[in-house]
């Protein structure tokens, strides 16, 4: 199997696993937590795999990844923080 | 003892001006994401009860579809580089044509959601997370049609043999905007579908 078919495997897995999240209504606050870690992991095997990111240095590399790392922070802020 | 040597390149690969766009999208998605999840700190209950009327299982099956409509471009990407000129092309060409079919499938899905949404009154001056949704998922449905469109020159010339294991970068390029569509709804149908 090539790496390429592995990394489909594993983005339909995750897939799975964070629409089950949601529908069997499973989100607790460390679900949630795994459920963002989905997302950064999912983004991270397009951009380095599907998109070929791996094979180039440099900041053009990783503007996908501070793009993640970046916004799922925001993101994980705005559900995290209590309302004052 | 074979080794094997990788050199990486300085940058990405197809031509970059596909970059400087697929890096612009990400930040205008990027912004949407955010601001988002900050509207919904001033109405939760409102977002979490609107995100109901949403099917989760449509945005599943559509993620679904991309992944494996991207996962179809590698492939033939890679029958491009690999294969010997005649049968390279006409796997790439073939791998070309599953993608569009998925593309195809995931227009069709979200064309019915957005049908039914009317159907049942709803739409863009609905509320907030309604707006967020359309706004969203209209623009990205944008850009699936636009990658279709690409993806379907791309198969006019492969299906010519107009791409060689090192003449390939049209193909490339093409191939990093598909990829970029998907990498903006891995993070929207989570986001809009199933968080709360």
């Amino acid at each position: 199997m090539d790496k390429f078919t592995k990394v489909w495997i594993i983005l339909v897995l995750l897939t799975l696993l964070s629409f089950s999240l949601g529908w069997f209504k499973l989100l607790s606050s460390s679900a949630l937590a795994l459920l963002i870690l989905t997302i950064f992991i999912k983004g991270q095997l397009i951009s380095e795999y599907f998109m070929e990111l791996k094979e180039t240095q440099g900041i053009y590399r990783f503007i996908p990844t501070i793009w993640l790392l970046l916004m799922l922070t925001l993101i994980s802020l705005s559900y995290y923080i209590p309302q004052s | 003892m074979k080794t094997t040597t990788y050199t990486k390149t300085p940058y990405p690969p197809g031509d970059f001006g596909i970059w400087i766009i697929i890096y612009i999208e990400l930040l205008t998605f990027g912004l949407f994401f955010v601001g988002f999840a900050y509207s919904r700190r001033a109405d939760i209950e409102l977002f979490n009860s609107s995100q109901l009327l949403l099917d989760q299982r449509a945005g599943f099956v559509n993620t679904i579809l991309l992944l494996t409509s991207s996962y179809f471009v590698v492939k033939s990407v890679e029958s491009i580089k690999n294969l010997e000129i005649e049968k390279a092309s006409k796997k790439a060409k073939n791998w070309l044509l599953a993608a569009m079919g998925l593309g195809g499938l995931f227009l069709i899905i979200k064309l019915m959601e957005f049908v039914g949404k009317y159907q049942e009154g709803i739409n863009l001056s609905t509320n907030t997370f309604f707006m967020f949704y359309f706004l969203l998922t209209m623009f990205h449905f944008l850009h699936v049609v636009l990658g279709m469109i690409i993806l379907f020159n791309l198969y006019q010339k492969t299906k010519i043999g107009g791409y060689t294991a090192t003449d390939h970068r049209g193909l490339v390029t093409g191939a990093s905007y598909w990829h970029m569509v998907d990498l903006l709804w891995i993070v929207l149908f989570p986001l809009i579908y199933i968080m709360r």
